[in-house]
């Protein structure tokens, strides 16, 4: 086993369980950094009928007030958008819209009572009037979606990771079990601790990309690491001797591999989202986590792991042996 | 594989891509006056919330998704508030002299009937939500337990993207993406408050409701009830306790020869409504009709959480309902497309380099791999455009690439020790087979199993990664070998066609 990659074990497992903790404790009292979700945040809403709305001109100029009065009152707001009204029960169009914008929780409500003011004594256009109010949003959060997700994606890596262990043995089963485990919760934490702006929705999905490439890195690891234990070659080695080498030579194909999906979350992020960072970041933490445990924790665990079920191999064909022997003896 | 064979195989598989490529990307009008259009399978693929697009005909949006604002009684919006108050000054105004006074004081008394909120968005009726000049606290915990059944209804309706927020704390707007389907059966299903009850008669005025014997609930009666689809028809389950079924089957006995309606109350709203023309003597009663699966769930929501919930008296009136294009913008979609776009080029100029012609291998098993999945996510019910699925069906591909490497590096190893190329091709797919296998099958697996337990987004993810493992795999194992050979039979130096090298003829 190489020495520096076992030496420094119990201080990778030190801050993977710091981590994981930390991100325990602030996802229990805080939660993520659902922020992109706007979880509390002000909208101003500017109402207008069919007169304004059939005259591009008129429109434009309520956008103009809207966006320099919010600028004028120090309002920071997002790209306004237009949304026509609707029946509640058909869902049919009506002749009004509505032009929102997205303001942050921090706006300062004086400043939005002296926006809509201003906004509502805009000068009637051909007997029309533009209405404008500003409300406040709370999201009111649930949560079976979230537990549901811990809950399928355990029993999922058991159930891929029980394939492994028919494949591939006991030893990279448990092992891969375990970096699965850590590469999710690490993710996670990793998330909530350093508070990486994410959609809502999107942890669940980023704790499944962890599992993924988690599973796909160990597979790369494990199909070198059978190869390597069937072969002749590990006759004349311990397991620490043949886990160091097979490592050694699996650095690249799991760099390149990881790489493969850090390309596919990069360029979704990069250029498939308007919001980079509520992309990109997340799943680039999804990506490099099981790299990190592939590469310095797996094969601290799979080498004592491996030990074990060799020797209770090896007294289960010592005992065969004896039991041979003895029959062989009374004969 | 013989030349023609080949040149045939290659001919029809290019044919059948080229048509598929046309059928998924491009859309267009046609016939007189472009009356008719004809809608890509990209385009009419379902979009998520944050994604939107329109179709070729210009009038319809994909994506996206509606809002509504619902107002408890006595809380009003200061436009309705206003538009009142200036409809009765005008009255006012006009008023002739002798009906002045009396126009002035309905004005006065309409002032005097509202109180405005702090933010002045809202308007609070004073005798039936304030109490000494504040919210009443008896308001404040029907506000809440709608919120919460509200909350709770949404949450069991199980939607990607859906969400409900307190607005102005004191209304509560909600909104669903529009890929649910039956939106406004949503809306007006879910903001239906009080206690279910169940009534049967001609019509609904003379319907002689459920009589409740001391220490009864409705729920001695009625146990629940759920949503059902069956091939193409969806169903409204509703199960009824010993007492409730006698008490159905009591009521509509004489219906074969006087026609008579089932009704389903959920405060004052009807939920369902059934004509009855025979006796209905069922522990479970399925009514079918006009119900999507959508709409389905959502009257079997209302049900069963107005049944198994707390039943605030509270009524909620749908204020102000939008139509919403895609959270992220118009240009979300163009992007994701430019991103797949990227990574398609990306890819290929990879094998071009790297394996030359093989490059091309790689392009037609990508191809192969990729309309199969756009054709998926327009097809599966549960499937829609976003970008869990986005990133599944990359995931996918990135699996397929890797895949593929795996078996070239490792017939490009092959052929340096001087084998001949049929032998190498053989070999490699020979040893890389149980690499291949063992990689999608355990990915397959990962997300089956996160697919069967798991909601939202995740299960759109994992449906999406289970089809991108399975198409992946087959096409790394069985559909790149055969064009390969397939393409093969065409190049005089195998060797140069594929970027391989002979060390042994080098040395010779």
């Amino acid at each position: 086993m190489n020495n520096k990659r076992s030496r420094f074990f119990p201080l990778f497992l030190a801050i993977s369980a710091v981590i994981i903790i930390a991100g325990i404790l602030l996802y229990a009292f805080i939660g993520f950094n659902t922020s992109p979700d706007r979880p509390a945040a002000y909208t101003l809403e500017v109402k207008y009928g069919v007169v304004i709305g059939n005259d591009a001109d008129q429109q434009e100029k309520v956008r103009e007030l809207a966006e320099s009065s919010m600028e004028k009152h120090g309002i920071v707001f997002s790209e306004g958008v237009t949304a026509p009204v609707v029946d509640g029960d058909s869902l049919a169009e009506t002749t009004d819209t509505i032009l929102s914008y997205e303001l942050a929780a921090s706006s300062d409500e004086a400043a939005l009572k002296a926006v809509v003011e201003e906004i509502n004594a805009m000068e009637e256009y051909r007997g029309a009037r533009v209405y404008a109010s500003y409300h406040h949003l709370e999201e009111l959060r649930y949560f079976e979606a979230e537990w549901r997700a811990a809950v399928a994606l355990a029993v999922a890596a058991i159930v891929a990771l029980g394939y492994v262990t028919i494949r591939f043995g006991v030893s990279c089963g448990v092992a891969g079990l375990a970096v699965m485990a850590h590469d999710v919760l690490l993710s996670l934490s990793i998330l909530a601790v350093a508070r990486i702006p994410v959609y809502a929705f999107a942890p669940a999905v980023y704790a499944g990309v962890a599992a993924l490439v988690s599973v796909v890195l160990w597979l790369v690891v494990c199909m070198r690491l059978r190869e390597k234990f069937k072969s002749e070659e590990y006759a004349s080695m311990n397991a620490g001797d043949v886990v160091r080498s097979v490592m050694d030579g699996a650095l690249l194909p799991v760099c390149l591999t990881a790489a493969v999906f850090a390309a596919v979350v990069c360029v979704l992020g990069l250029v498939g989202v308007v919001g980079t960072m509520g992309v990109v970041l997340p799943a680039l933490v999804s990506v490099a986590v099981p790299v990190y445990s592939t590469l310095l924790i797996a094969p601290n665990i799979v080498v004592p792991l491996k030990r074990m079920f060799d020797k209770r191999k090896e007294a289960k064909k010592g005992g065969y042996a004896a039991v041979k022997k003895g029959a062989q003896k009374s004969e | 594989m013989s030349k023609i064979k080949s040149a045939l195989a290659l001919a029809l598989i290019t044919v059948v891509l080229l048509g598929l490529c046309f059928m998924c990307t491009v859309s267009f009008s046609y016939g007189t006056d472009n009356m008719y259009t004809f809608n890509s399978v990209i385009s009419m693929m379902e979009k998520d919330s944050l994604l939107g697009g329109g179709l070729a005909d210009g009038v319809n949006y994909v994506g996206g998704g509606y809002s509504a604002v619902f107002y408890p009684e006595g809380v009003i919006s200061a436009q309705e508030y206003e538009d009142n108050l200036e409809e009765l000054e005008t009255a006012s105004a006009e008023a002739a002299a002798d009906k002045k006074d009396e126009a002035e004081k309905a004005v006065k008394e309409y002032k005097e009937k509202y109180t405005a909120s702090e933010s002045g968005s809202l308007y609070f009726e004073t005798e039936t939500v304030m109490e000494d000049g504040e919210i009443s606290e008896e308001f404040g915990e029907k506000l809440s337990a709608a919120c919460e059944l509200m909350r709770s209804r949404l949450e069991q309706y199980r939607i990607e993207g859906a969400r409900i927020d307190l607005r102005d704390g004191y209304t509560i707007e909600m909104y669903l993406p529009r890929l649910s389907g039956g939106q406004a059966v949503a809306f007006g299903y879910f903001s239906a408050m009080g206690e279910f009850t169940m009534a049967y008669g001609a019509d609904e005025d003379s319907a002689q409701p459920l009589q409740l014997k001391t220490g009864e609930t409705v729920r001695d009666y009625v146990k629940g009830a759920r949503a059902m689809t069956n091939g193409t028809t969806s169903f409204v389950a509703i199960s009824f306790t010993k007492k409730g079924r006698s008490t159905v089957a009591g009521w509509t006995s004489g219906a074969a020869e006087t026609n008579g309606n089932l009704y389903f109350y959920v405060g004052e709203r009807a939920v369902v409504s059934l004509p009855v023309s025979e006796a209905i003597d069922q522990s479970t009663l399925y009514i079918s009709g006009s119900y999507t699966d959508d709409t389905a769930r959502a009257v079997a929501v209302t049900i069963d959480t107005a049944l198994k919930g707390t039943a605030p008296e509270l009524t909620l009136t749908l204020g102000q309902a939008t139509r919403l294009g895609a959270s992220l913008g118009d240009l979300a979609l163009p992007l994701l497309y430019a991103a797949f776009g990227v990574l398609f080029v990306g890819m290929m100029i990879f094998f071009f380099i790297r394996y030359r012609m093989l490059g091309f291998v790689q392009l037609y098993t990508f191809l192969i791999y990729f309309f199969p999945m756009v054709l998926c996510v327009w097809a599966v019910p549960m499937l829609h455009l976003g970008y869990e699925t986005a990133l599944a069906v990359l995931f996918g591909a990135a699996l397929l690439s890797i895949s593929q490497v795996m078996v070239y590096e490792t017939a490009k190893k092959e052929f340096a020790l001087g084998k001949n190329i049929t032998v190498v091709v053989k070999t490699a797919y020979k040893k890389t087979f149980w690499h291949i296998f063992d990689l999608h099958i355990a990915v397959a697996l990962l997300a089956v199993v996160t697919f069967l337990i798991s909601l939202a987004e995740l299960r759109v993810f994992a449906l999406a990664l289970t089809l991108a493992a399975v198409f992946s795999g087959l096409c790394a194992l069985a559909v790149g070998r055969f064009l390969w050979a397939a393409l093969m039979t065409f190049a005089r130096n195998k060797g140069k066609f594929c970027n391989f090298r002979s060390e042994v003829q080098e040395d010779e």
